[in-house]
């Protein structure tokens, strides 16, 4: 039987690489007992969705083009 | 890399805006974070000697522009403000400082931005106790949305490096925000 800390681990090893069914269902498996892990892959998704929202909401500051031919300027005489 | 070597032009073309976005992720004024990158670049050039190859030059660049941000709030500790003179030196003062920002505000549904508001500062104040290498993670993964197999090898990280760090990063920042009650 895994643990908490490693059925999370696996969660998170899935969202990036494939994992094997076995793994898969251990997560499963764990899920349907363990209310923390529950609590655990939703707040993982929701931080994802939060995260992904938040820096998207930074790219719109950009540099305009003339402001960045400025800085090309300044640096070329520097 | 020598310094005659490297194209200035396309170094402001390739990574200016993701150091914009990286400075207002932490300071949120978007004058001063303009300010920074730009110096960011002007240290990259005379320093470019110190460059080391085998890093990625965002990765160099960013922990510049990181130093700069730090030194900017050590000066702003002792930096002395007077109240009554930005009180009458408004830009425009048929402008609310809140209201304003979203188009038919009232009392009642700003409220939720302000909500909005306070959890990214929050979340990123939490984001920056993190340790250095798993902040250049969250940032490439979320602020770039590079793929995982971009971010190791930028990184210097195995596969199983990148998910373990995530998994820790996540759940330190449940923690942080759980803490200053903002879920």
């Amino acid at each position: 039987m895994k643990d908490c800390q490693e059925i999370t681990g696996l969660y998170e090893q899935g969202k990036i690489n494939r994992i094997s069914i076995s793994d898969r269902i251990a997560i499963r498996s764990h899920k349907m007992i363990c209310k923390l892990c529950r609590q655990y892959f939703k707040d993982s998704d929701l931080m994802d969705v939060i995260l992904t929202k938040k820096y998207k909401d930074l790219r719109k500051y950009t540099f305009s083009t003339s402001e960045k031919t400025k800085m090309k300027k300044v640096l070329e005489n520097n | 890399m020598k310094g005659d070597q490297i194209d200035t032009g396309l170094l402001v073309e390739e990574h200016s805006d993701y150091l914009l976005s990286f400075a207002m992720s932490k300071l949120r004024d978007i004058d001063l974070s303009k300010d920074l990158v730009q110096d960011t670049f002007l240290s990259a050039i005379t320093k470019i000697d110190t460059f080391e190859n085998r890093s990625n030059i965002r990765t160099w660049l960013t922990s510049i522009l990181n130093r700069k941000i730090i030194d900017h709030w050590r000066r702003a500790e002792t930096r002395y403000t007077d109240p009554i003179s930005s009180f009458f030196n408004q830009d425009d003062s048929s402008k609310h400082w809140i209201l304003d920002k979203k188009d038919n505000a009232t009392n009642e549904t700003i409220e939720d931005e302000i909500i909005l508001e306070e959890t990214n500062n929050d979340l990123f104040e939490c984001i920056g106790k993190l340790p250095e290498k798993w902040k250049g993670v969250i940032a490439s993964k979320y602020l770039d949305e590079k793929v995982s197999e971009d971010i190791c090898k930028e990184l210097d990280i195995t596969p199983s490096n990148l998910w373990v760090i995530i998994h820790r990063a996540k759940l330190l920042l449940r923690d942080c925000l759980q803490k200053r009650d903002v879920r």
